[in-house]
């Protein structure tokens, strides 16, 4: 009986909450036409890889002059990862691109561990990214050296360059792109439930940080319960305590209290709409067949295979586009990186493998569109067993959407003298944006022009802004 | 000091909350910080002691109403932003909210006894506490038998900071590892390197900063979480560079931030830009300085038995960088020797204008307010820069050297701004959750307290199933939350306040914080003779459900829950009828449910 009970207190809750909205952004966005096309279903999948992944250690090089030249650049840890080793050119698996012609007599490879991704790349899933990363425009190593030439603050700074992926601004930004991204199909289809349209796997970052709607945080052991009001014999079995737990129930799901400080206004928001919104998540997964894939132990693994059961429940949850916020830590490989990185990549593919494997099965591989972010890149050159901070990165792009087997942007040979690198130990001036990289995925779910520039202030700083990876 | 009451707070906050409301504070750079070396060491005390013997129950009446009028205060030394105050804690909400800001909580019968004394003879007797320390005792055991490999200093610190004695220090301890963090996750044999850590932020907790910088930076925790321990010299033959995580976050994290700063923590503008403090060719210069550490032994690759890895770092000359280092506009000379470099390298740091404003933002912060005013920062940097404290009745506080962390600390606890009703809206500290279950842990007279044997506490850090905070063991170097995050959404995020608590205590967690405390509020959490709650007084009162939830309210939150929520466990607790004690208790645990849970507990005021 309590269960029902709050059920409907719950809905009509929420319903209020609909059309009052947060109102933080109400005032720029009134009288304005919103045309983002909401038809169908889609979503966008971020898997932050947090620390900085080391592109170079990904995304290797195979034609012997390139190969060389990392070797060399690199002693300490090609020494450690060995002949024979998964680093061994021999051993990479081959990337065979269709525009492979772009590359001149440059190949690439993947080891061993990511043969999910090799996968997925030779049959056209998905598409590699190079050398993207924070800018401002077009950058080039002359231009480092100009006074008044402007690049992004706070370059090689883990948490301010983790911002400026997430939400184009270092630290203390409140609005990622993905919000914005989300914010822009709420506007475009106010019958769209908001509650659900930006869910988060992992932690609370800002990418998902939205004006319409705060995240919605699921755990893999799905939404959680109050266990003193869900599990009767905690406060007693018997009936004399069932007004109380029932009174609870109400209690917990109050989201809101006559409190004069600030601070406690907002968590008694937190805490109330905690309850309510993990119970109708709750409610819409009941009676739900369970998910069909075997996913990994892996937190990677199973912060994904929330996001495969809130998409399997997207209807209950009245919601048609979506965004997936996914993290994954431990790439600050400043040491022992030969140890770390190999294992990193087996837990990532084998969590986007089982990932696609549940995708395919719920007949909607090709509205799910997944890819990478992280910080940075890093050096080139190694700090003996490990590399430090860089700029420029290489990422993947997977689904039924991506037009793959392709690379898109650049992966320069590691030559350190070039100029697609910064003046000391080999790190990537970045030649495509992340503007341009969220820019793409933001017009395949369904953005317009004008609601791409206002989420990605530098956009127009850069002439092509669809790198063409999604269809 | 002045009495706060929510009657008239909120006189106060009606004619000044909307001018004085001061957007933003602090930006993103962040604070924190403190340490300091001891020139007497006090002698140590095992941690993890059984508590001291349960205090007599409190009477079963509810506390009276404080009293009805203060005497006149004395003259004040200074100007304080709401006219006079004093540090006499004249009543029990004053005395529940001081044990709240500077200890893990209190219970009852301490709440009780502090009424009509003095913070600052308080915050003397104190500091003067002999400080607990955790390495030689697990050392003990160990060498006894005992397995102390799986993380065992988290259960002495758990027990420590809910029994132990030395609670203001503990509480230093706690703040200090948010600012110098290091996570027990990640490196081999742990354990008695980080107990050796935690003994570091103990015995220094109330020294001077530039101390602690030092024993920091030569220990072999920060060491191998950052990746310094056994970072060899540059090769220009082979092109291998020296590490440089340490050498970027000591800097970003630990002493100046990324931006210049004012004396009051807001970023400097020229021509409407911040500044950055460094650039990465600094980064690079100073990475040279931060090489040859390694444990003591007969060579850098071979340390001297297991007990080398945790004694103080040392640095072997022939591994340690020869060239020129330059950062921070300061050049160390070519075949300058490693200790020599490093000293340089931290008192160039230490001297940097920005280290005073950052670390006392940061510690204000783990203290008393999430959204420090940049006044209230101004005054505790510059007590930082001038070590020391001159207290309302004349007490002085610290040593007269820059950098005192007990000057720091009395300011920050004894600032007028925290004793004194100001800006009702925005003030406050939102509770860390592990404060939140110390607290509760101490306000219940927990007793049979032993850690070990309670498997949550293991590890308390998954926001789905523990309280997403684990002392010793932050997420990252970044530790749980940045002190300048805003919180999208929210009314604090709309006025600018910073609300670093909140990026863990959020929708994502709220609910697993609520069974995490179920499971020790109603004594399911591990063994039933463990971690006993002593609900005595409130049994003895259950029968007045009113009078059960007043007296709660001023156990846990210093009387600031609204009357809707008292009203809400009123009528819940009322309709559990009582025909036995254990009906009594039912009502008892569902209270204090009800009130951690409350948006009251969750606010330090």
């Amino acid at each position: 009986m309590a269960k029902m009970n709050r059920r409907r207190f719950l809905q009509a809750g929420a319903a209020t909450s609909f059309a009052a909205g947060t109102g933080v952004l109400s005032t720029l966005t009134s009288g304005k036409a919103f045309a983002a096309n909401t038809s169908g279903y889609k979503a966008l999948v971020c898997i932050f890889l947090k620390g900085g992944m080391d592109h170079a250690d990904t995304v290797i090089p195979r034609d012997q002059a390139s190969y060389d030249l990392l070797a060399k650049a690199r002693p300490g840890l090609f020494g450690a990862y060995g002949q024979g080793g998964s680093r061994d050119r021999s051993n990479l698996l081959a990337l065979n691109p269709t525009n492979a012609a772009n590359f001149g007599s440059r190949q690439y490879g993947l080891p061993a561990q990511l043969a999910g991704f090799q996968s997925m790349f030779e049959a056209g899933e998905m598409a590699i990214v190079g050398n993207v990363g924070p800018l401002i425009q077009p950058t080039t190593r002359p231009d480092l050296e100009k006074a008044s030439f402007s690049v992004p603050p706070r370059l090689f700074s883990h948490n301010d360059q983790q911002s400026t992926w997430m939400s184009l601004g270092v630290e203390g930004s409140q609005y990622g792109w993905g919000g914005a991204f989300a914010d822009a199909a709420i506007r475009s289809d106010s019958t769209m439930n908001p509650l659900y349209a930006m869910v988060s796997a992992g932690p609370n970052d800002v990418f998902l940080s939205g004006t319409e709607a705060s995240q919605f945080t699921t755990s893999y052991a799905g939404a959680q319960q109050v266990r003193l009001v869900d599990d009767r014999y905690v406060l007693g079995g018997e009936s004399k305590y069932d007004a109380a737990r029932r009174m609870l129930d109400d209690y917990v799901a109050k989201a809101s209290f006559s409190e004069d400080n600030l601070y406690a206004r907002d968590y008694i928001n937190q805490s109330g709409n905690a309850v309510i919104n993990n119970n109708a998540y709750d409610a819409a997964l009941t009676g739900q067949p369970g998910l069909t894939a075997t996913f990994p132990a892996s937190y990677t693994a199973q912060q994904l295979s929330s996001v495969a059961r809130t998409i399997m429940i997207r209807d209950e949850l009245n919601t048609r586009r979506q965004v997936f916020y996914v993290f994954m830590g431990s790439f600050d490989t400043h040491s022992g990186q030969t140890g770390q990185i190999p294992d990193l990549h087996t837990e990532l593919s084998e969590a986007v493998t089982a990932f696609r494997t549940e995708m395919i099965n719920q007949g909607v591989w090709d509205d799910v569109t997944l890819f990478t972010m992280s910080e940075f890149g890093r050096t080139t050159t190694d700090n003996g067993d490990g590399t430090d901070h860089g700029w420029g990165g290489h990422h993947f792009v997977a689904g039924g959407s991506v037009a793959g087997k392709k690379i898109y942007g650049d992966i320069p040979a590691p030559d350190l003298g070039a100029d697609t690198f910064t003046s000391t130990h080999g790190r990537l001036i970045p030649k495509v944006s992340v503007e341009q990289y969220a820019a793409t995925l933001g017009s395949w779910f369904g953005l317009d022009s004008g609601e791409l520039a206002a989420a990605l202030p530098n956009l127009s700083n850069f002439t092509e802004k669809n790198l063409g990876f999604l269809i | 000091m002045k009495q706060r009451s929510r009657k008239y707070v909120q006189t106060v906050a009606a004619s000044f909350v909307f001018a004085s409301l001061v957007a933003g504070c602090g930006g993103g750079g962040g604070d924190g910080g403190t340490g300091g070396g001891i020139d007497t060491p006090p002698p140590p005390t095992t941690p993890g002691s059984p508590p001291p013997p349960p205090p007599p129950p409190p009477p079963p009446p509810p506390p009276p109403p404080p009293p009805p009028a203060s005497p006149p205060p004395p003259p004040t030394t200074g100007q304080s932003p709401t006219g006079p105050y004093d540090t006499r804690i004249d009543n029990r909400v004053e005395a529940q909210q001081w044990l709240g800001r500077a200890t893990f909580g209190g219970d009852f019968s301490s709440i009780v006894s502090l009424v009509g004394t003095d913070a600052e003879d308080w915050l003397q007797a104190e500091i003067d506490k002999p400080a607990s320390l955790y390495l030689s005792d697990l050392v003990a055991r160990q060498s006894n038998g005992e397995n102390i490999d799986a993380y065992k200093h988290r259960d002495v610190l758990w027990d420590n900071m809910i029994a132990g004695n030395d609670q203001l220090r503990t509480r230093m301890l706690f703040a200090l590892s948010q600012l110098f963090v290091i996570s027990d996750d990640p490196f081999y044999n742990a354990t008695p390197q980080v107990a050796y850590y935690m003994d570091v932020l103990s015995k220094n907790a109330f020294g001077n900063f530039r101390d602690l910088l030092e024993e920091v930076t030569y220990s072999s925790a920060m060491a191998r979480y950052l990746t310094y321990w056994r970072n060899e010299k540059g090769n220009s033959n082979t092109g291998r560079m020296p590490d440089e995580n340490y050498a970027r976050e000591v800097m970003q994290l630990f002493t100046i931030g990324v931006v210049e700063l004012n004396q009051d923590g807001t970023p400097k503008l020229v021509n409407g830009k911040q500044v950055e403090t460094f650039t990465n060719d600094d980064v690079e210069g100073l990475a040279k300085v931060f090489t040859g550490f390694s444990w003591p032994g007969p060579n850098f690759y071979e340390e001297q038995g297991p007990a080398s890895h945790y004694q103080r770092l040392v640095i072997f000359d022939s591994m340690h960088s020869p060239e020129e280092k330059r950062f921070l506009g300061k050049v160390i000379p070519a075949n300058t020797g490693g200790d020599e470099s490093v000293k340089i390298a931290l008192d160039t740091i230490f001297e940097h204008p920005n280290t005073a404003p950052f670390v006392s933002r940061q510690l204000i912060q783990r203290f008393t307010a999430s959204s420090p005013s940049p006044e209230y920062v101004k005054r505790v940097a510059d007590v930082f820069d001038a070590g020391k404290f001159t207290a309302l009745n004349g007490r002085v506080f610290g040593t007269g050297k820059r950098g005192d962390l007990e000057a720091t600390i009395a300011a920050i606890l004894l600032d007028p701004s925290v004793n004194d009703a100001k800006d009702y809206e925005s003030e406050g500290k939102i509770r860390e959750p592990v404060l939140k279950f110390v607290n509760w842990a101490r306000a219940f007279d927990v007793r049979n307290i032993d850690s070990s044997r309670e498997i949550p506490l293991d590890d308390t850090s998954s926001p789905s199933t523990g309280l997403g905070q684990q002392p010793m063991r932050s997420p990252s170097v970044f530790n749980f939350y940045r002190p300048g995050y805003v919180a999208p959404g929210t009314e604090t995020g709309a006025k600018g306040l910073t609300a670093p608590e909140f990026q863990v205590v959020n929708q994502g967690s709220i609910v697993s914080f609520m069974n995490f405390m179920t499971a020790y509020i109603f004594d399911t959490s591990g063994p039933a003779d463990n971690f006993i709650p002593d609900y005595s007084p409130e049994i003895a009162i259950a029968d007045d459900a009113q009078a059960l939830t007043d007296y709660l309210d001023l156990l846990l939150t210093g009387r600031t829950m609204t009357d809707e929520a008292k009203a809400d466990i009123v009528e819940a607790v009322s309709s559990i009828p009582v025909a036995s004690d254990s009906d009594r208790e039912k009502r008892a645990k569902l209270a204090a449910f009800m009130t951690i849970t409350s948006s009251a507990y969750a606010i330090q005021r």
